[in-house]
């Protein structure tokens, strides 16, 4: 069993009883599940060695910026939208249903920290900033957009060694409702575990491009659920990974009626001992007619020591589908080389050109221009 | 200029190209016709040394420096340019970061300073108006997502941005629309220079009805059979190669 749960000190970031009492579910329920292992499916190419750390448990402070929330060491210093967030209480108990029924210990985890609602009326823009410096630390959002408005999010996440943050994304999107995130891991990560669960109603869409340079263990778990006619969901992201990082990323996307549209693109650079892997599922339910889904991963792999895994999965149980899926892992086009080459370009730039070509695909579809100067000073 | 004498070259062991010779001197045009498979293409991919043509015999040199001894990006920084009959998309490259690194590898390769990223966008502009094509194409992406005219068109911005003493064009005229052949005529026309030469490889006298070469030699079986002056495309065209073939 991991020490998480009992060396964390979550106790001074408990904003009330009924706070309080989640946080209890959260952490027996943790417990009864114990450490992810890779007997697990959905852990089966993860290194979860770092996980066994010992690491003492967070001691928050900080500020906010003007303009975005800051979550330091999994305590929020909120400053969005002009009124500190609130957790409703029809929010609460979504949450106690949802903590009954994790499955798994990180997501149950993130509920240390503290757990806040942002709720979006017309258009919005917010940046959260998220800094991990020390020990354990766990936050929770809640991000509710009313029908016909807009939230446009920047998702920073910072950490270094030898820190542990869980991080839970409830999203819902009301009827004809947009959010478009940029999430960016400027850094190498230390262990950063993301659960994000949307939920998009009619004519809503959600777009999430996320980018990194992995991580001691970056994972990244997505379900998102599209639940009325006319909803979209576009997911990317790339991972540039080196040395003996890992990024691993799992998406569940489930049409759960028709029509409605879903893209995934992920993309995966791989150098040194590097890990990485992406599970993939697109999930049309029965009845689904309509539904059009594209998925799309591709792994560069740049040395012979790093590993690269990917499982795309369709399981369709609709008649009228339009569904298509392509995975690719392998070394740099060596047409490709050669044409930058017969231009007069050296080996290690042709190189390093490619490569950042690679990336940038992804990066390009970062919705913010600030994420992208972000992105790719820290992906290049 | 250009000097091949004796070229053979076998592509995976087999022999394409069974004794090419040819002169290209400074400030000449020269054609290459034949039929498919007689090897204008296994020429160009020797000269610019694709790994896959491997040269069994004879000499290749540009300016008196053996082309063969060199790797692709010597024989580029050398002033050969060879462009490409299905040419690469590169996804995610930008057409503008590949042409700045690209110069600026021919610059320092002659011991000249790089152009900065600064500076960079007037000089593509006047390049991008030197090859006759649309200001768009320098915010495009290399060659992905462009019709097969529209790389083509993309090639002849590359060679004025590279302005190599020799160029070697691969059916650059195929795929192009009739407004389009006429540009890429004209960006040829303005390319060449005293002392340039440059090579076509065509199928068709329309591109060298805008483009007069000074030889135009037809390539069959491996070696060059016939040459002449911008007649012979004339007769070829009427006559086909038959005549040639069979001697």
């Amino acid at each position: 069993m991991s020490t998480w749960p009992e060396n964390s000190n979550g106790t001074d970031m408990i904003g009330s009883s009924v706070v309080e009492s989640l946080r209890e579910a959260a952490v027996a329920r943790a417990a009864v599940l114990g450490l992810p292992t890779t007997a697990a499916e959905d852990w089966r190419y993860v290194n979860v060695a770092p996980l066994s750390a010992a690491l003492p448990p967070h001691t928050g402070s900080g500020s906010a910026r003007a303009g975005a929330m800051a979550v330091i060491d999994g305590r929020m210093f909120p400053e969005p939208m002009g009124t500190a967030p609130t957790i409703t209480e029809q929010a609460l108990v979504d949450e106690q249903a949802r903590v009954a029924s994790e499955h798994e210990a990180p997501a149950c985890w993130s509920w240390l920290g503290q757990s806040h609602q942002v709720r979006v009326r017309g258009h919005q823009r917010l940046t959260i900033d998220h800094h991990a410096s020390t020990g354990l630390s766990g936050w929770r959002l809640l991000i509710d957009v009313a029908p016909q408005s807009e939230l446009d999010l920047i998702l920073i996440h910072r950490s270094g060694a030898g820190t542990r943050a869980s991080v839970g994304i409830v999203v819902r999107l009301g009827v004809g409702a947009h959010l478009r995130v940029s999430e960016v891991v400027p850094q190498v990560a230390g262990q950063l575990l993301v659960h994000v669960d949307a939920g998009v109603e009619r004519d809503a869409s959600l777009t999430w491009t996320s980018t990194s340079r992995g991580g001691e263990l970056l994972r990244w778990r997505g379900v998102v659920d599209l639940l009325g006619t006319g909803a979209h969901a576009n997911v990317s992201a790339v991972d540039r990974v080196g040395e003996r990082n890992q990024a691993h990323r799992h998406l569940r996307l489930r049409h759960r009626v028709g029509p409605t549209t879903s893209t995934q693109v992920f993309k995966t650079v791989l150098d040194g001992h590097a890990i990485a892997s992406f599970d993939g599922l697109v999930d049309v339910a029965k009845g689904a007619d309509g539904a059009n889904a594209e998925q799309l991963s591709r792994t560069l792999l740049l040395s012979s020591t790093a590993r690269g895994d990917t499982r795309p999965q369709l399981d369709i149980h609709a008649d009228e589908v339009k569904a298509g899926h392509g995975a690719t892992i392998g070394q740099l086009d060596a047409d490709e080389m050669l044409y930058l080459r017969m231009r007069g370009l050296a080996p290690t730039t042709a190189k390093g050109l490619l490569i950042d070509g690679f990336v940038r695909e992804v990066i390009a579809r970062l919705p913010h221009a600030e994420a992208r100067t972000l992105a790719e000073a820290s992906t290049q | 200029m250009l000097h091949v004498s004796d070229l053979h070259v076998s592509v995976n062991d087999h022999p394409v190209l069974k004794g090419l010779t040819l002169q290209v001197n400074a400030g000449e045009v020269h054609a290459i016709m034949g039929p498919n498979g007689s090897g204008k293409t296994t020429l160009g991919r020797a000269l610019s040394g694709h790994p896959a043509f491997t040269v069994t015999k004879g000499t290749a040199t540009l300016a008196g420096k053996d082309l063969l001894l060199l790797e692709p990006e010597e024989r580029s920084h050398a002033g050969l340019f060879v462009s490409w009959q299905y040419p690469v998309e590169v996804p995610g490259v930008s057409n503008a970061d590949f042409l700045r690194l690209a110069y600026n590898a021919q610059r320092k390769a002659h011991g000249k300073p790089e152009v900065n990223t600064k500076d960079f966008p007037a000089l593509l502009a006047q390049k991008i108006a030197e090859a006759r094509i649309p200001p768009e194409f320098g915010e495009r992406q290399l060659n992905a997502g462009m019709s097969g005219g529209q790389k083509k068109r993309n090639e002849i911005l590359q060679l004025h941005m590279l302005e190599p003493t020799v160029a070697i064009l691969d059916e650059t005229d195929s795929g192009l629309d009739i407004d389009a052949l006429k540009s890429v005529g004209d960006a040829i026309n303005a390319y060449r220079r005293a002392d340039r030469a440059i090579v076509l490889i065509t199928h068709f006298q329309r591109l060298l009805d805008l483009v007069k070469p000074d030889r135009v030699h037809v390539l069959t079986d491996g070696r060059i059979q016939q040459s002449g002056d911008v007649d012979l495309a004339g007769k070829l065209e009427r006559d086909g190669y038959d005549w040639i073939v069979r001697g």
